[in-house]
């Protein structure tokens, strides 16, 4: 039924494919959010949330190490059936669609708050749904030829970040473990969501050169690059602002860039915003990428026409979203509640169906 | 009259465009003034095609030639003299010419006339003698105007096509150098050569582009360009895809590389691809010097990409969206400036980078002595007034022209107008949303760059896709014995070029 | 077709979105220095220096000069909507590089002038505070000192001292961190205007969000920066070592600090604090005409002197601290960090004045210029 698919995208592309999908736009606010609920231990909690997205990793590998040549959308069908599958697919693409406009609408709330109060957001909005429609109609090894190149601009973020480094205080962060275990618990569920976006591995898995261990090495050193960044930055803030100072500012990270000044250049949190939304644009690419996967599952022919008329209606919703942020909250947490189910939750009983009815792919070939 | 109106029923049925050369055998007849009437009717009877009358073997021979595309001399030391002093024998012996073909088709002994050659008609023959008496008119072989260099060679190609070939020959001395030639535009038959080593430029590359190149139907080719655009991959994009160059070093290096050039007939200019971005700014200066030097200078150049490209985009967001980015100091010098400007900063630019093109086109266009005033005049008094006046500030002068100063450092004539081009919607994004406008438009590009092939083969190599050992020859130019492998871009056949060079330093350390 | 349509659509997106946030430097009225004062019944008086150009040439180039725009409102962002009203232009604060308080204005709250600061995003945060003894206007009011114009000549006067390890280097972000710590309190520059003259006139110690009205002398504050580990750029001090010499200034001895080095060392039992502050100063001598350094001995001596004059001044600068209630020197967050339970047992707030600070300072000289 499926022929071998073409190994298209190298190992390092998939590195960065994965990497540039998690760190958007949560990077921003994710010392904030941690903070709040852990307090100065929240570089721990970021580790932990590490080693979950590590085992949620496994979890994927295992499931398509049994479909080494399928990719979700097919996975579903496979092991469901037809019916039952396609419906999982239409909830996956569905909630791959709601990420991608969590993440404009984020982003844009941001950019206005920081540096365009009087912009319309439906600028932005459509900014960001014309460039992603212009390179979501190419291929996948386009998009990561992309990915690799603009993350340079991470190496820019970390060089940026280090200048914090002339006005800290050690002494921010101790007593060490002093949140208790709970909090620190809760805190990484807070660093997880920010680190969502390894499940494309679930999509990426067939594309990948190499054999499935190397795959597996791959996404695991994408995940602990991930994480040792959010560490840095995390501790960075929180040796940087006094605890208290931290639970008002829900954008440390800039905030921090914002009061340094060198000779030739101020206002750094500009700079870091404008690069910055390079990285929201590549995870607002990845998503639209899999909302469009996604719907191609269902058809045979393959054409443009669809993808353009997904960002119109990505638009038209984006531009009708109440402009309250409680509202935007609470879209916010029901998305990244809903998204254990996708990364943990489905990956879970598609594998244990396929382990119980022993279906495996390639077993109609050998 | 018959064959006429079946030439013609001939042209319908098949459509072929109304002044096709006619491909169908028109076989000679005996009669020569019948050989005769029919050439001049073919060529309407055109007054620079001499006919003259030799005897042979007792026999008449008719010499036609068109006396505009004929060397007089050769045709009379190679045909008219030996056949005069001869009187008898075989006419293709006697004739010194190394080029004598015989046809029995009149048509082609047109298409020779056409091409320079001189026919022979004989006496109740059938067989027609074509002979190359062509003129060669060349100019010298001269450092091409627009590509110049101070070490290295300075030859440069003309607008032959024979010489061009014969430099590249002379450049790559190799069995494995393969021309191919094609003939283009049916009106002008215009003589096109596909060059490129056979055992390095990939097969399925060279398969592409004989593909494109015959699928080329039209009237005329005038100019490589015309080539060019019949045989690129994104017409639409503004990035050339194809790199000309007038330099035969420049072109051997790159068949070298496993890339092709094609050489046309009555133009110095060369095309090669595929080709990357970075090699319109690549210069065989470059090579010429030691390492580190042209190290250096390939990263002054890619800086002038940069800034010609952003810069002005950088000031108009600077000034009129983010001016708490820059120190206080340097603010008040800029604002100073800035004081009695009536006009919005984007459109300051846009003024002053019309002002600056048009004094570029009109020193073109006008001879050197002239240009020359017009450089004075416009650069120091227009310039001068303009901030008297008050209608451009300081700065943006400065601004703009530092950005044309370091647009003509590109090595590329058209790279360079493509980035002053492209600077135009980063100004706008910057005028639009600050820095944010020109993140979105770099973006843009960025992502066309991406998607964006040559031949085949990404434009943006070794960058997108990432290959660490492209790095070498991009940014920078490492020494040459470092450079070990040929660019992946063109996919040659062989990636290994160059093995232990400096091997002499390791016997020389163990001898010691 | 399709393209068409695409280019079409992105050259109206061009035309249609406008320039929202647009705004022109040159329509930019820049404040250099703004200071803060408090006015009768409770409200703020604002004054405000605007850098602006007096013209000579057609193009470009002149003179500087200072605009003073003043304002009284119940809160600062008020203020600045009245100057605003007041200046062609934009009134914009985005580079201003020094806030001035005044004193009675510090002493209520500081957090609160700055909070507008704090909020908007175009503000600038690493500017310099200043606390100004008496009113802050006064400085601004000056308008130029020599030819520099005040609002430069403060900024520069303040920078200087930083280097001079006189006054500690904050700026608006760095102190509002500190405003939240509970265990860490901070001093500010003070300035005095004498006559005509505007200088460094020591820190003043906050405490909380509030200057406290004490404060310390410049050399005073010289030694606490060493003993907050703080070191400037050059650090000098003049101390008296001998008695009775003829004339006045040979029992003078000026020494540089080439570098300091510090061990802060809290001990905590209990409710019981002690702490203890070791400095090792390594000095040249800059001037010394009693004597020449040629001798080992005579090394030694003048570094027990000046050990001891130190020791003291230490002592002096601690305890003053103390009385002011200005933990400065961050030994309460170095108790949280630490001796978290101990520190979950004081009031802060109360026991500061209380816990003992010892102060030991080591001197070893080490150089004595090119002379001996």
């Amino acid at each position: 039924m499926t022929k071998k698919r073409n190994k298209t995208i190298t190992k390092l592309q998939a590195f960065f494919l994965i990497v540039q999908t998690q760190i958007g736009v949560g990077v921003l606010s994710l010392p904030f959010d941690v903070h709040k609920v852990a307090q100065k231990d929240g570089w721990i909690s970021a580790f932990i949330a590490g080693i979950g997205v590590q085992l949620s990793i496994f979890l994927i590998w295992f499931l398509n190490k049994r479909f080494p040549s399928l990719h979700i959308f097919e996975i579903n069908q496979k092991v469901l059936g037809k019916w039952v599958g396609s419906v999982t697919s239409l909830f996956y693409l569905v909630y791959y669609f709601g990420i991608f406009l969590l993440i404009n609408l984020l982003a844009t709330r941001i950019i206005k708050t920081w540096a365009f109060p009087h912009t319309p957001s439906w600028v932005f909005y459509l900014i960001f749904t014309f460039l992603i429609t212009y390179i979501c109609i190419e291929t996948l090894r386009v998009i990561a030829r992309f990915y690799v190149f603009v993350s340079l601009f991470i190496v820019l973020l970390i060089a940026i970040s280090l200048t914090a480094y002339s006005l800290v205080d050690f002494r921010y962060i101790f007593p060490i473990g002093e949140a208790g275990i709970s909090n620190i618990l809760k805190g990484s569920k807070q660093v997880l969501l920010s680190m969502l976006g390894f499940e494309f591995l679930l999509f990426l898995y067939p594309f990948i050169e190499g054999d499935e261990k190397s795959i597996l090495k791959t996404a695991t050193l994408a995940n602990v690059f991930v994480t040792v960044l959010y560490v840095f930055l995390i501790f960075t803030t929180l040796i940087f602002f006094t605890p208290t100072e931290l639970n008002i500012v829900p954008e440390p990270l800039l905030y921090m860039l914002k009061s340094f000044h060198f000779r030739v250049l101020e206002r750094y949190d500009l700079l870091f915003l404008s690069i910055w939304i390079v990285s929201v644009l590549t995870s607002l690419i990845t998503y639209f990428y899999l909302t469009v996967k996604g719907m191609e599952s269902f058809r045979k022919k393959r054409s443009n026409i669809p993808i353009y008329m997904l960002s119109i209606l990505g638009y038209i919703i984006l531009t009708f979203f109440p402009e309250d942020p409680f509202k935007l909250q609470r879209f916010s947490s029901f998305l990244t509640n809903l998204s254990y189910l996708f990364f943990c939750g489905f990956p879970l009983l598609l594998l244990i169906v396929s382990l119980l009815s022993k279906r495996k792919e390639g077993e109609g070939q050998a | 009259m018959r064959k006429l109106l079946k030439r013609k029923s001939k042209k319908t049925t098949k459509s072929r465009p109304y002044f096709s050369h006619p491909e169908n055998h028109e076989p000679v007849s005996t009669n020569m003034e019948e050989n005769k009437r029919f050439v001049e009717e073919q060529l309407f009877h055109t007054s620079d095609l001499f006919h003259k009358e030799l005897t042979f073997n007792g026999k008449k021979i008719l010499l036609l030639y068109l006396r505009t595309l004929v060397d007089q001399e050769k045709l009379q030391n190679f045909v008219i003299r030996p056949i005069n002093r001869t009187k008898a024998g075989e006419l293709s012996e006697t004739i010194n010419s190394s080029e004598v073909i015989n046809t029995s088709d009149l048509n082609e002994a047109i298409v020779g006339l056409m091409k320079g050659h001189c026919i022979l008609i004989s006496e109740n023959s059938e067989t027609i003698y074509i002979v190359s008496v062509i003129a060669n008119k060349y100019r010298n072989i001269d450092q091409p105007v627009s590509e110049q260099i101070i070490r290295g060679s300075h030859e440069g190609f003309i607008e032959s096509m024979l010489v061009n070939l014969y430099l590249i020959r002379k450049r790559v001395e190799n069995r494995n150098l393969t021309i191919k030639y094609f003939t283009l535009g049916k009106a002008t038959q215009t003589k096109v050569a596909l060059v490129y080593v056979n055992n390095l430029a990939n097969p399925e590359i060279i398969k592409e582009v004989e593909k494109r190149l015959n699928a080329i139907d039209t009237d005329s080719i005038q100019s490589p360009g015309f080539i060019e655009e019949y045989i690129e991959d994104s017409p639409y994009s503004p990035f050339p895809q194809l790199l000309n160059t007038e330099r035969p070093d420049r072109t051997g290096g790159h068949l070298l590389e496993g890339r092709f050039a094609i050489v046309m007939e009555g133009s110095p200019t060369v095309l090669i691809a595929p080709i990357t971005l970075f090699a319109f700014y690549q210069s065989p200066d470059d090579y010429n010097s030691r390492w580190y030097i042209g190290s250096f200078f390939r990263t002054v150049r890619l800086a002038s990409f940069l800034i010609s490209m952003g810069l002005p985009a950088i000031y108009i967001s600077i000034v009129s969206f983010h001016f708490e980015v820059i120190p206080i100091d340097l603010i008040f010098q800029i604002k100073n400036s800035l004081e009695n400007v009536p006009f919005p900063p984007l459109f300051e630019a846009i003024m002053m980078v019309i002002i600056l093109e048009l004094l570029r086109e009109a020193s073109i266009r006008l001879p050197p002595s002239i240009a020359q005033t017009i450089g004075v005049v416009g650069g120091l008094v227009i310039g001068t007034a303009v901030v008297e006046a008050s209608l451009v500030s300081n700065t943006m002068i400065i601004v703009i022209a530092l950005t044309a100063i370091s647009s003509f450092v590109v090595p590329s004539n058209e790279m360079s107008t493509t980035i002053r081009l492209l600077s135009f919607p980063l100004m706008i994004g910057a005028a639009t949303l600050g820095f944010f406008g020109i993140i979105f438009f770099l973006t843009l590009i960025l992502m066309h760059l991406c998607k964006l092939k040559s031949f085949g083969t990404p434009y943006f190599a070794p960058f997108a896709p990432f290959n660490p050992e492209g790095i070498k020859d991009t940014f920078i130019r490492l020494p040459i014995w470092k450079m070990n492998k040929r660019p992946l871009d063109s996919r040659p056949q062989h990636l290994n070029r160059e093995r232990f060079s400096r091997k002499w330093k390791k016997n020389d350390k163990e001898t010691e | 077709m399709k393209k068409l349509m695409l280019i079409f659509l992105t050259i109206s997106i061009v035309l249609l979105t406008g320039c929202w946030d647009q705004k022109l430097l040159k329509d930019a009225r820049l404040v250099y220095g703004s200071a803060f004062d408090l006015a009768e019944d409770g409200r703020i008086h604002t004054t405000a220096a605007i850098r602006t150009l007096q013209r000579i040439g057609p193009s470009g180039g002149g003179k500087p000069v200072n605009e003073l725009v003043t304002a009284e409102g119940d809160t600062v962002r008020e203020t600045r909507m009245k100057m605003d009203e007041k200046v062609s232009g934009t009134f914009s604060a985005e580079k201003n590089r020094i806030f001035l308080l005044g004193e009675d204005l510090a002493k209520q709250d500081i957090y609160s002038v700055f909070d507008i600061l704090y909020r908007t995003p175009e503000s600038n945060l690493s500017a310099s505070v200043g606390i100004v003894n008496g009113k802050a206007s006064d400085i601004l009011k000056m308008s130029k000192k020599g030819e520099t114009l005040i609002s430069e000549y403060t900024y520069e006067l303040i920078e200087s001292a930083v280097q001079h390890t006189t006054v500690p280097h904050e700026n608006i972000q760095s102190i509002c961190t500190l405003m939240f710590d509970p265990g860490r309190d901070f001093v500010l520059p003070l300035l005095d205007k004498r006559d005509n003259e505007v200088a460094v006139d020591g820190v003043g110690l906050i405490h909380g969000r509030k200057y406290t009205g004490h404060k310390l002398s410049n050399e005073q504050a010289g030694l606490f920066l060493l003993l907050d580990d703080n070191y400037g750029k050059t650090a000098r001090f003049v101390k008296k070592v001998n008695k009775g010499q003829k004339p006045d200034i040979n029992n003078y001895v000026t020494v540089n600090v080439m570098n300091s080095k510090r061990k802060l060392d809290v001990q905590a039992k209990g409710r019981n604090v002690k702490v203890s502050i070791g400095l090792q100063l390594n000095l040249t001598v800059n001037e010394y005409p009693l004597d020449t350094l040629a001798k080992k001995t005579t090394i030694k001596d003048l570094d027990k002197k000046l050990s001891e004059k130190f020791t003291n001044e230490a002592k002096e600068v601690v305890s003053k601290l103390q009385e002011a209630n200005c933990d400065a020197l961050g030994i309460g967050r170095n108790l949280i960090a630490f001796h978290n339970e101990t520190w979950k047992q004081l009031d802060w707030e109360k026991d500061y004045p209380t816990i003992t600070i010892i102060p030991k300072i080591h001197v070893n000289i080490l150089g004595s210029g090119i002379i001996q």
